[in-house]
């Protein structure tokens, strides 16, 4: 059965680019443009990895990533944090809080799946 | 006989005398309109145009911008405050942190707020930079997710004042924003607003942005989802006063650095010299304008350039009194505010010594803000007077009142279209027709009720009805027509 | 009064004149002065609410027609630019000279006659190559060139309007492509300033020789906002050669121009640069030194160390708080006493604070612990503070 991702993000074109790129490889996305959002498809669908961006509306997705680790006691979801933000203490902040990759934009597509696939894997 | 005659002579020349007085001030409040109007449009093109391509994330993004605090008292916001914590916490921008002052709440925000974002009492070495109430406990998260939060709890002040002065004291950042809880910021707010602080040649040191009336806006925990003009007459036509008063006058008095008003609901400070200048009264009715002020007069004492800026975009959304009640109390404060504002800084009033301000914006405080009220008043009792007495040209009367309010009518269309071809906030264009029909009507229904409030608030300030106020003085801006009353309020 | 009438009577057609305006003209002629005045106002200002309306309506409706155009045409554009580029059958096994370019489709579904529809499909792609790197934004680029949408950006440098002069140098500079240099450093220091900063950047980025050149001739302000923008610029664009800054702590006059190189010499770890940052010590601009300070602290110039202890009783707060500052990011150990001292000693808040950190960052265990059993307690609140691992500043 193909694995499930859900992919978050505030921007539509982003986020239906990034959708298509990993339907295309065989897996079945669902997404969330927003942090309410994503909660609820987390819950209704247990994802098998999640890429989220981080400033987005309702919830940061550094709030995501603690909600899912944290309230729902979910610590194997593999989660992949993208952002176009510089600072270290972002960075340190996300896997502080049990992110499992980071991303800076702009993304190489073919380095992103692979990351994933990467965190599918193990 | 001869006595009548007199007096019917007399009369007359007043008449005459106070007609021609009337008609010449209004024709100077008018073509200042005119003025500003024409100042504010050039600023606002210009504005847009230096805007347009501007890439925002790169400042979001460099660790080089520099770190904002964001600052909101909360005083029995229990209700609301969670979701609007979490909203302030996604703002874009890369370096912020919130600060929630929570202002001796007698309801459960503090406990809820301990309890939603996992907070701690840390041992915070708390700075009295600015003289507050003391502060009890600071406390931040445990949840590396909260970082950005700093919860303070303090005594009640009584004030917005002062409990933004304890937020000010445990900043850690050069900037700070001053708003409320429960207003609804844009997202993109602190790149927006930081701006001006970056690209001018003379030091920045506060800037401000257009507010406008949430009641009818799509809100969902804090989110603004869609922007609605308010459906309710007394909202309807607080919204159009807001967008008249911040495009038309902010941005012309911006344009010419004479710009004393940043509004307690929103505005960027440069924290050094708000605490030089010795932070916000909490004395005060009005302490937004009385700060700006102060901060100017701290300026030009020392002889050190600035400027205080503003910016035409709607950054922040806030619920407007709904009923006449609270309307009154705040419009009735604001009035006093703005008395108590130029008595204190009387010495500024015409004093080249304090440029700009000293000669163009206090005077016109003066003259145009503070008097008209009065001069309307009289020149409803003299209509009356003559009307009754049979003395009056009713022609040359209905002229004079038609030549005032078909103006009046004019500038305020102009304003809120002006405002809609440039941003374009709501949708559709029978909303904004609809807004705009609202200045017909205005000047007859809306318009009277600010003058009596405007009264009223200069007799409480003359007659020194002090004790009264209490915690009203947080009914600033952006209060819930809900907000619970204070116990002093009530025992008054 | 009377030359605003004469004015209108040559405007209005006369019948229109005749029939409704000419019976009240004596009336109008014969009123007071002020009253006159008034009534022309009413005029004015009725026409000025109905022109208002009027403007309202058929901009908007205008608006949402383009709108309405547009928003189609872009999905379009991104539909074809996911399923044609992004996910290129050949894009993953083929180097991005080899793969074979959409093109045609592009012409054919798109159309690509009309000016508008070109300035779409830029602004999308130029949106893809910002978001995306790698091979999508290689092969993004040949696209741009093969559908001849450059001609378009090269034509706005040409404008009389800064604006699109603008909006053309964004576009090729982030398609990398050619722009003269002499274009380009004229208007580097062009009057305006957007397009001064634009331009600047553009040039850090296409230039092949120098790409630092104009560094040389800045004049005037680098305000913040434009260091912010050229910071981005130049640790974002990709096989930059990045010269050594210390060049223009030499050289510059310019005071923005050194704080900017500052930071810039930090963010690469030019450690090189060391002695010419520790020249500036004794730059007569407290800002500068503070600056250089900061910098030296976060090179880690042990070498520095002795001299900012020797300057430091001498200079204004900010210099000495860098100074301390810099001293817990060297952590040789050697001042631990000084800091020590001046954590005892100082009377000001901010060097108490950035004392005790420094303390903090030297990880003396037993120093600290002796601290918060002896010292005073308003000092010990301090340290406490620095030493709480969840407050950050």
């Amino acid at each position: 059965m193909a694995k499930k991702i859900l992919i978050i993000e505030d921007e539509p074109v982003m986020l239906k680019t990034l959708e298509l790129l990993f339907r295309k490889k065989g897996y079945e996305v669902i997404t969330a443009t927003n942090g309410k959002e994503a909660m609820e498809q987390i819950r209704a669908h247990a994802p098998d990895a999640v890429i989220t961006d981080v400033m987005m509306p309702y919830l940061p997705g550094t709030e995501i990533i603690s909600r899912l680790r944290h309230e729902l006691k979910n610590e194997k979801t593999p989660v992949v944090v993208i952002s176009s933000v510089e600072l270290d203490s972002l960075v340190e902040e996300v896997f502080a809080l049990g992110a499992n990759d980071f991303i800076r934009k702009p993304i190489v597509p073919a380095e992103l799946v692979a990351r994933v696939e990467k965190l599918l894997v193990s | 006989m001869l006595l009548n005659f007199t007096i019917s002579h007399l009369w007359h020349q007043l008449q005459s005398l106070y007609e021609g007085f009337i008609f010449y001030y209004a024709a100077a409040i008018m073509s200042l309109y005119v003025i500003l109007a024409i100042f504010s449009a050039l600023a606002i093109r210009q504005f847009k145009r230096r805007n347009s391509f501007v890439d925002y994330k790169s400042i979001l993004n460099s660790p080089h911008a520099p770190g904002i605090s964001v600052i909101a008292p909360a005083y029995n916001e229990g209700a609301t405050i969670i979701d609007n914590v979490h909203s302030l916490l996604t703002l874009n921008y890369a370096k912020f942190e919130v600060i929630i002052v929570n202002d001796g709440s007698t309801d459960d925000t503090l406990e809820k707020l301990i309890r939603e974002f996992e907070l701690v009492p840390v041992k915070f070495d708390y700075q009295e930079r600015i003289v507050t109430r003391p502060v009890k406990r600071v406390f931040r998260s445990t949840n590396p997710a909260y970082s950005k939060l700093i919860v303070v709890d303090k005594e009640n002040g009584k004030s917005k004042a002062d409990a933004s002065n304890a937020g000010i004291n445990v900043a850690s950042y050069p900037l700070f924003l001053c708003t409320d809880v429960d207003c609804i910021i844009e997202k993109n707010t602190l790149l927006h607003m930081v701006k001006p602080f970056l690209e001018e040649k003379i030091r920045v040191i506060a800037v401000g942005a257009t507010i406008r009336i949430a009641n009818s806006c799509e809100v969902d925990q804090g989110v603004l989802l869609r922007v609605i003009p308010p459906k309710k007459l007394l909202p309807r036509f607080q919204e159009l006063e807001y967008i008249r008063s911040f495009l038309l006058g902010r941005m012309a008095w911006s344009q010419m650095n004479g710009l004393i008003i940043v509004s307690g609901g929103l505005g960027l400070f440069d924290k050094e010299i708000v605490i030089n200048a010795g932070g916000y009264d909490h004395t005060s009715f009005a302490e937004d304008m009385e700060m700006i002020t102060r901060m100017r007069r701290y300026m030009e004492e020392n002889k050190l350039p600035y400027r205080v800026r503003y910016i035409p975009n709607s950054q922040c959304w806030t619920e407007g009194p709904a009923t006449l009640k609270v309307f009154s109390k705040q419009r009735t404060r604001w009035a006093r505010g703005l008395i108590q504002c130029l008595h204190v800084h009387r010495r500024v009033i015409g004093n080249p010594k304090y440029g700009i301000m000293g000669l163009l914006t206090y005077p016109y405080m003066v003259l145009f803000e503070w008097m008209a009220p009065f001069l309307e008043l009289t020149g409803l009792i003299f209509y009356l007077v003559s009307g009754l007495s049979g003395t009056i040209n009713w022609t040359h009367a209905l002229i004079l009142l038609l030549y005032v309010y078909s103006f009046s009518v004019a500038i305020t269309t102009i304003a809120v279209l002006w405002d809609q071809l440039t941003f374009k906030y709501y949708d559709s264009v029978w909303q904004v027709m609809g807004l705009c029909l609202m200045a017909i009507v205005e000047p007859i229904l809306y318009h009277p009720l600010n003058v009596f409030f405007s009264i009223r608030g200069n007799y409480f300030y003359f007659t020194g009805k002090k004790l009264a106020w209490g915690n009203m003085s947080r009914q600033g801006f952006a209060r819930r027509q809900a907000a619970p009353v204070q116990p002093s309020e009530a025992s008054s | 009064m009377n030359n605003v009438v004469d004015v209108l009577q040559h405007i209005i057609p006369y019948p229109f004149w005749a029939r409704y305006i000419a019976p009240y003209q004596s009336w109008f002629e014969a009123q007071p002065p002020f009253i006159r005045f008034a009534l022309v106002v009413i005029v004015l200002a009725l026409a000025a609410i109905l022109f208002m309306y009027a403007l309202l309506i058929i901009t908007r409706l205008h608006y949402h027609w383009k709108q309405h155009r547009e928003t189609q045409f872009r999905q379009k554009a991104e539909a074809l630019i996911i399923e044609h580029v992004m996910l290129h059958p050949d894009i993953e096994t083929r180097s991005p000279e080899q793969i074979t370019l959409p093109d045609g489709i592009f012409r054919q579904t798109l159309g690509l006659q009309r000016r508008w529809q070109k300035q779409v499909l830029i602004d999308v792609m130029m949106y893809y190559h910002k978001n995306f790197a790698g091979k999508t934004a290689q092969v993004l680029r040949r696209l741009y060139i093969q559908l001849r949408l450059d001609k378009l950006s090269y034509r706005k440098l040409r404008s009389w309007r800064w604006n699109r002069k603008i909006q053309g140098l964004h576009e090729l500079a982030e398609m990398q492509l050619q722009v003269p240099e002499v274009t380009m450093l004229e208007l580097t220091t062009s009057r305006n300033r957007v397009l001064r900063m634009e331009a600047q950047a553009a040039y850090i980025r296409l230039s092949k020789n120098e790409p630092f050149k104009f560094f040389d001739h800045l004049t005037g302000r680098l305000l913040p906002w434009e260091q912010l923008f050229l910071f981005e610029v130049i640790t974002h664009t990709q096989g930059l050669t990045i010269p050594s800054f210390s060049r223009w702590l030499h050289y510059s006059e310019n005071t923005d121009l050194k704080l900017f190189c500052l930071k810039l010499i930090v963010h690469f770890n030019q450690f090189n640069a060391i002695p010419a940052v520790m020249k500036l010590l004794e730059h007569r601009d407290a800002q500068v030194r503070a600056a250089a300070i900061d910098t030296l602290g976060q090179l880690e110039a042990v070498d520095a160390e002795d001299q900012l202890v020797q300057l430091y009783v001498d200079q204004p707060i900010t210099c000495q708080v860098a100074i301390l500052r810099a001293l817990g990011h060297i952590r040789s150990g050697q001042y631990l006493h000084f800091l020590r001292e001046e954590f005892l000693r100082s009377q000001d808040y901010a060097v108490r604070k950035e004392a005790a950190r420094a303390l903090i960052a030297h990880g003396d265990e037993e120093l600290i612990q002796s601290l918060l059993q002896h010292a005073p307690e308003e000092r010990k609140r301090t340290l406490e503070h620095c030493l709480d691992p969840l407050i950050k500043y």
